[in-house]
């Protein structure tokens, strides 16, 4: 039997080569590329042991697993609440190939853990119209003094479920979106930003 | 309508879906009258006014259920609990609410 090698592929090729959409005169004030090369590992706690997987991450990353909507990092390693009990972990994948048996073998004890890397798509959204775009789909206060840096919110845009937490104060967001809905995540999105003129560049 | 999420903070109606009365109990499937118990607890609803007690689930958010206190004629939300938390109370003291 030949031997074949799984490519990856996009869930959005609209996102895998530079472009300029919509309003074409001054800067692009919408700047969106898609997250690439990442391993993305969900984690719920088994019952009653929530207390132990945060000792035992504390030990092994050096960081306090949050308890309220944030994300964490340290070591090159993200931690993102993601409800009571559940977090996602994203790293590099070129450093952790297989991040999920890399948690099951440190950590499987105390929680399980589910490669996601297949299965969301991450998209980061940056530039001066990013908040006004995100508010005509997303029902959440992004004002600084409501939404910062390393906040992390699990709701819905243009009725899509969606992960959404800010990584500067630029401000840049970051949107973590089931593959399947991905194309139509991008739709609202670029339907959205178009206005304002986006740059689309490729992952990184 | 906005709901405060134990877990996710303040947020807004089309969040969440509501599924009813927070107050009926599961009764016993092996007291004698069962059958009729049943019977009320999967199909009798009170109506009431004023002040009651619902379950909603967070749907687009953190999948958590929730037991609301709202009053049902002005939507005013007197607490909001996770129903995991309230469920086990109930175990611990035995006692509905
Ligand atoms: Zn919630």
């Amino acid at each position: 039997m030949a031997n074949r090698t799984l490519e990856l592929r996009s869930a959005v090729p609209e996102l895998s080569r530079n472009s300029r959409i919509g309003r074409q005169d001054g800067p692009a004030r919408l700047v969106v590329s898609e997250m690439t090369g990442l391993s993305v590992v969900s984690i719920a706690a088994r019952k009653g042991q929530s207390g132990s997987l945060q000792g035992a991450v504390k030990k092994l990353f050096k960081i306090e697993l949050p308890n309220t909507p944030r994300r964490v990092e340290a070591g090159g390693v993200a931690f993102l609440w993601a409800g009571p009990d559940q977090w996602i972990a994203i790293t590099d994948m070129a450093v952790h190939p297989d991040f999920d048996r890399e948690l099951v073998a440190k950590l499987g004890k105390f929680a399980s853990f589910t490669d996601q890397g297949d299965a969301r798509t991450l998209i980061r959204v940056s530039g001066p119209a990013s908040r006004e775009v995100i508010a005509t789909g997303v029902p959440l206060d992004l004002h600084p003094r409501a939404f910062q840096p390393d906040d992390v919110a699990l709701t819905h845009a243009s009725h899509i479920a969606v992960t959404i937490w800010q990584i500067d104060e630029e401000p840049t967001f970051v949107f973590a979106v089931a593959r399947g809905f991905a194309r139509s995540f991008w739709h609202w999105l670029s339907d959205s930003g178009s206005v304002h003129g986006i740059e689309v560049s490729p992952g990184t | 309508m906005r709901i405060t999420c134990p877990h996710c903070g303040n947020r807004s109606l089309d969040e969440f879906i509501y599924l009813g009365d927070a107050t009926v109990q599961r009764p016993d499937p092996a007291r004698p009258d069962a059958l009729a118990a049943f019977v009320d607890y999967v199909y009798q609803r009170e109506n009431p006014v004023g002040r009651h007690r619902e379950l909603w689930y967070h749907n687009a958010g953190c999948h958590a259920w929730l037991v609301v206190t709202r009053d049902v004629r002005t939507h005013e939300i007197f607490g909001v609990e996770p129903a995991k938390e309230v469920s086990l109370s109930e175990k611990t003291t035995g006692a509905a609410r």
